[in-house]
């Protein structure tokens, strides 16, 4: 990345191909297969637009992943899920990039929202139900499913730079 | 996997950059600190005491106090425009706990002798102590928003009420030259409330401006 800030396109296009591959393993299981290259995309469109505020003196790791939270988080405020997708197994990754994927976090973040409101974000969001058919699934009424969702994504957003 | 056009072109469209630092809008906000004094110093007047080179203790002591919670806010607020997993800067929340001692204090002040309290808080500047302050706070929030938005800052809501700190205590800070006014009620009542209302006001305004 360093020598991307300098200019160096072979390098940059090297780090765009690992970072695809890191954003698709990673969002893999967290949006449904149909909004996979949608949400890569966006998230490499960030990386190349907000090149200039990663710090050399940092390590790439943290910038990137706090970038694919945050667009994660993003998506999922914008994008209701659908339901034919089936997301795939995050212990299908390859066993050197399942540690650095497993440093992205996303499941931490989702554990540390209270039950019902990671609950209704998982079943609205990611697995593509309705509010109706999540209200059902959760035993919680539409109107709580809905602030579970807006309370939940509001949470969030406000996790995206934690490392717990 | 993304198609490979689309990486080329990220890659063919490559350009060097530097670094996004803190110094620009440091040097930014500094700048802009020197021109709202000497605003204020032209319109409103320097405190006599502070001319005279004997500033009353008070005056010492809310000064070192907005300095630190604008400086170590506007720091809080800058860096967030670098994001980084792990790397959320926690020291604005206990420098807001300290700076809360003086609004504590003057709570405590106007329970013991609410007639002193009053006389002091209704001090016919305090309008102007609000209005000079936000208005500057807005110069200040405006150097802080603009760098924001140049970086990648991913908790929205958390800098647009950092910036509002900041931005309020650094407004609150250049219309201390002129106030007058010594009394823990006065300015734990109108500072604090300059204050609160450039971070609400930033609360609203900020996020929208810096999504990305």
């Amino acid at each position: 990345m360093a020598a991307a800030q300098r200019g160096d396109r072979a390098a940059y296009r090297q780090l765009l191909g690992l970072c695809d591959s890191l954003l698709h393993r990673f969002f893999r299981s967290r949006v449904p297969e149909s909004q996979l290259d949608d949400l890569v995309q966006e998230a490499l469109l960030s990386l190349h637009r907000k090149r200039d505020s990663w710090d050399p003196e940092r390590a790439f790791l943290p910038w990137i992943s706090a970038i694919a939270r945050y667009r994660w988080v993003d998506h999922l405020r914008r994008v209701y899920a659908r339901p034919e997708a089936e997301l795939s197994d995050i212990f299908g990754v390859e066993s050197g990039e399942a540690a650095i994927i497993a440093r992205f976090g996303c499941q931490q973040m989702l554990a540390r929202l209270p039950l019902a409101q990671a609950a209704a974000i998982r079943a609205t969001r990611i697995d593509g139900l309705s509010v109706a058919e999540a209200a059902i699934a959760l035993g919680q009424s539409e109107s709580l499913v809905k602030v579970n969702v807006h309370r939940g994504l509001k949470r969030l957003t406000a996790l995206v730079e934690d490392d717990r | 996997m993304t198609e490979n056009i689309l990486l080329d072109d990220l890659a063919n469209d490559l350009a060097p950059v530097r670094p996004l630092r803190d110094w620009q809008a440091v040097i930014g906000l500094a700048a802009f600190g020197l021109f709202a004094a000497t605003a204020v110093g032209l319109m409103l007047g320097i405190r006599e005491d502070v001319l005279a080179g004997t500033p009353h203790p008070m005056f010492l002591l809310r000064t070192g106090l907005l300095l630190m919670l604008g400086g170590i806010c506007a720091a809080a607020a800058l860096a967030m425009a670098r994001p980084g997993i792990g790397r959320a800067n926690r020291a604005w929340q206990a420098a807001v706990a300290m700076a809360g001692i003086v609004p504590a204090t003057a709570a405590v002040v106007a329970i013991i002798d609410p007639a002193a309290a009053a006389q002091a808080v209704w001090w016919s500047s305090a309008l102007w102590c609000l209005g000079v302050s936000l208005l500057a706070a807005c110069g200040f929030a405006a150097i802080i928003v603009a760098q924001l938005r140049r970086g990648a800052p991913v908790s929205l809501e958390r800098a647009g009420i950092v910036t509002g700190i900041a931005a309020g205590s650094l407004g609150v800070l250049v219309y201390s030259l002129y106030c007058p006014a010594n009394s823990v009620a006065y300015i734990g009542l109108w500072y604090g409330l300059a204050i609160a209302m450039s971070t609400l006001t930033a609360r609203c305004v900020v996020p929208p401006l810096i999504r990305w």
